[in-house]
């Protein structure tokens, strides 16, 4: 027998490399959503994997890290908030 | 202030009031719907507390940055305490932005922090109470009477937590156990509460770490004036 596939749809579905039920420790959004200012999950809206351990959107940590008072630190665990170039 | 900041904040702080509201040690609402400016009173529920039975009332002023920013917390009948000012406001380091005062002695692991909540803020307040931070006092008599006349401090503390019951509001039901109990700590990570490797101090002792650490210094410092 001879088959011949004349038509198909591909469905593939992704998710961000870490733990499903974990949420951003800022805004408390799932990382597989987004942060609040953004609609659209995925690459618009990145998540940012610290190098003490901690991840966030990387939006809401860079919110963060912007004012002054944050001195730049984790604001989980107050290390210096430093990522792992991908 | 941009708007979207504004908008941020209202969404978290919606789903943070739902989840108080749950709590049965306290009694939250916003003001005339307003999500920035809260009415709560702390229920102390436990039975080994000085303060069990009390209603404290007080006013939550939440930034339109926040969680970027601590909010601002005012009990509206000011309580005789060490760490409490006569104003109502508290000298609290969790409420402190992680900048501010280099000089007081707090640890940037005690301040504010964007991960911190009002739950924890609340939490941290109630802990306060019974773990009053002499040595730094906003009120300085109620500091020297805590040292040398804890009886008449507790007397003061005692008259304090009944007129605190007149602001129970008529129809509130006032709990009178612990029964829904506060849910577990949302942080499960391990070194969350650890000082930072560059951390010189912080070798202290872990009892107060129970919710996190409470430590206060504002005011003038303590002096031995015996």
């Amino acid at each position: 027998m001879k088959v011949t596939i004349k038509t198909y749809n591909a469905v593939a579905y992704w998710r961000w490399d870490a733990p499903s039920d974990d949420v951003c420790g800022i805004c408390r959004v799932q990382f597989d959503g987004t942060c609040p200012n953004c609609r659209f999950p995925g690459d618009d809206c990145p998540i940012l994997n610290g190098k003490c351990g901690h991840s966030f959107h990387l939006h809401c940590v860079n919110d963060w890290i912007q004012t002054e008072s944050s001195r730049g630190l984790c604001p989980m665990c107050r290390q210096k908030f430093e990522f792992e170039a991908e | 202030m941009s708007v979207d900041e504004r908008k941020i904040a209202e969404r978290m702080l919606m789903l943070e009031l739902k989840e108080i509201q749950k709590e049965n040690w306290v009694n939250a609402e916003a003001q005339n719907g307003n999500l920035f400016l809260w009415d709560v009173a702390l229920v102390v529920l436990n039975p080994t507390s000085l303060y069990h039975g009390a209603y404290l009332k007080a006013e939550l002023k939440i930034p339109k940055d926040y969680p970027m920013s601590p909010p601002e917390f005012r009990f509206l009948r000011p309580l005789f305490h060490p760490n409490i000012y006569k104003d109502g406001k508290l000298c609290i380091s969790i409420l402190h932005q992680p900048g501010e005062d280099e000089m007081s002695g707090e640890l940037a692991s005690e301040r504010w922090s964007a991960a911190q909540r009002i739950f924890t803020v609340l939490i941290s307040i109630l802990s306060l109470l019974d773990d009053a931070e002499v040595s730094s006092a906003a009120n300085v008599d109620a500091s020297v009477m805590l040292r040398k006349d804890p009886e008449g401090y507790k007397r003061i503390v005692k008259e304090n937590v009944e007129t605190s019951k007149r602001d129970i509001p008529a129809g509130f039901q006032m709990p009178t156990s612990m029964d829904n109990k506060p849910p577990p700590k949302e942080e499960e990570d391990d070194d969350f509460w650890c000082d930072s490797g560059d951390s010189d101090f912080g070798a202290d002792s872990d009892e107060d770490m129970i919710f996190g650490r409470v430590f206060s210094a504002c005011g003038s410092r303590w002096q031995a004036a015996d």
